[in-house]
């Protein structure tokens, strides 16, 4: 991930539109990466992504820099992305649509290669479908973003220990998924 | 330790790589020995961490951008908020309750100061006075006695409601 300079974050916040784009370069794939696998429509995470910067361009001003510029915007993606999850949800009930989805499971396409990547998608979607959008986030920020527990605890707003206990549910969890659910070879 | 430890371990700060050197080595002395826990640091990383490592990230369409650009652009079109307009956000943050009920404890206290007024005029109360209105007329008492600014009235009023 490219590090903001200080100078940077200062001019966005002046009102540059260029030094605010250099932010938004620099963060927006990973915002939209996390909305997505917490929300699986694109339309959502696309919404999610556009709230979350406007957000940041609003309260850049605050920013007092005692957290990283990094995990200060993943607490702002965190708290969008769970508040739209509350909405839709109310509207679609969401979670019904992301289990259907997911439970056409990898295992079930015949021809499908192991290898591809298309196929490991299809596993990561599955596994994440078991977990609670709690234990999702906190697993996306962990193995896909790499943030150290103490990020995800400025992120999340909660302390390390309820940190780790959170990943040790969602790990267990996902062991727990059938092998042949998965046909993932072991 | 017992295994059941050694697996929550397992799950968190020895998958995470975030054990001290001397606490893994005594770890990974266990895992020779013990092939339940073994078996369980192969399955909790195939399971749980190795799919994941091998996720890819999409590129996020640029139509994104373009909205965002297009909102900031167009606040920018927008006057800047004059200091009379920061003065009431600033007013509105602080002081912040729905406007009815700041309606409503604003016209209970009109009432209850003319009342009360009235009473220490009169400067004799009824016999059977309730401790109720006793408490009523202490706080109009006060009220009327300081200069309190009107912000102060509507939340003790509200609190002598409520
Ligand atoms: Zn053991």
């Amino acid at each position: 991930m490219q590090q903001v300079c200080d100078e940077v974050i200062k001019s966005a916040s002046d009102g540059d539109v260029g030094a605010f784009e250099e932010i938004y370069r620099a963060y927006a794939d990973y915002v939209f990466n996390f909305a997505l696998r917490m929300m699986r429509r694109r339309e959502d995470a696309e919404e999610v992504t556009q709230e979350v910067f406007l957000m940041v361009h609003r309260s850049l001003k605050n920013f007092r820099g005692q957290s990283s510029l990094k995990t200060w915007i993943y607490r702002i993606a965190v708290n969008t992305t769970s508040n739209h999850l509350k909405r839709t949800k109310a509207v679609r009930t969401q979670t019904v649509e992301y289990d259907e989805e997911a439970h056409a499971y990898p295992g079930k396409d015949e021809g499908a290669s192991r290898d591809t990547k298309e196929y490991n998608e299809r596993v990561i979607d599955a596994l994440l479908s078991e977990l609670t959008p709690d234990q999702r986030a906190c697993i996306l920020l962990r193995n896909m973003d790499g943030l150290t527990y103490e990020e995800i605890a400025q992120a999340l707003k909660i302390d390390i220990n309820a940190v780790r206990s959170r990943i040790k549910r969602a790990r267990f969890k996902l062991m727990a998924v059938k092998k042949e659910v998965l046909a993932y070879e072991m | 330790m017992k295994c059941e430890q050694i697996q929550e371990l397992i799950l968190t700060d020895y998958i995470d790589g975030r054990m001290a050197p001397q606490a893994k080595g005594e770890l990974e002395k266990h895992l020779m020995t013990c092939h339940e826990c073994l078996e369980f640091a192969r399955v909790a990383k195939a399971m749980a961490v190795e799919p994941f490592e091998k996720g890819t990230r999409e590129k996020t369409p640029e139509s994104v951008w373009m909205n965002i650009k297009e909102e900031l652009l167009s606040q920018e079109e927008q006057p800047a908020p004059g200091w009379l307009d920061r003065l009431r956000e600033v007013f509105h943050s602080q002081f912040a309750f729905p406007r009815p009920v700041a309606a409503f404890a604003g016209m209970c206290f009109v009432v209850m100061a003319v009342t009360l007024v009235h009473f220490s005029n009169i400067n004799r109360m009824p016999a059977q006075m309730s401790a109720e209105q006793d408490e009523v007329e202490y706080m109009a008492a006060l009220s009327v006695r300081s200069d309190v600014p009107t912000s102060g009235y509507g939340t003790s009023v509200e609190k002598y409601f409520l």
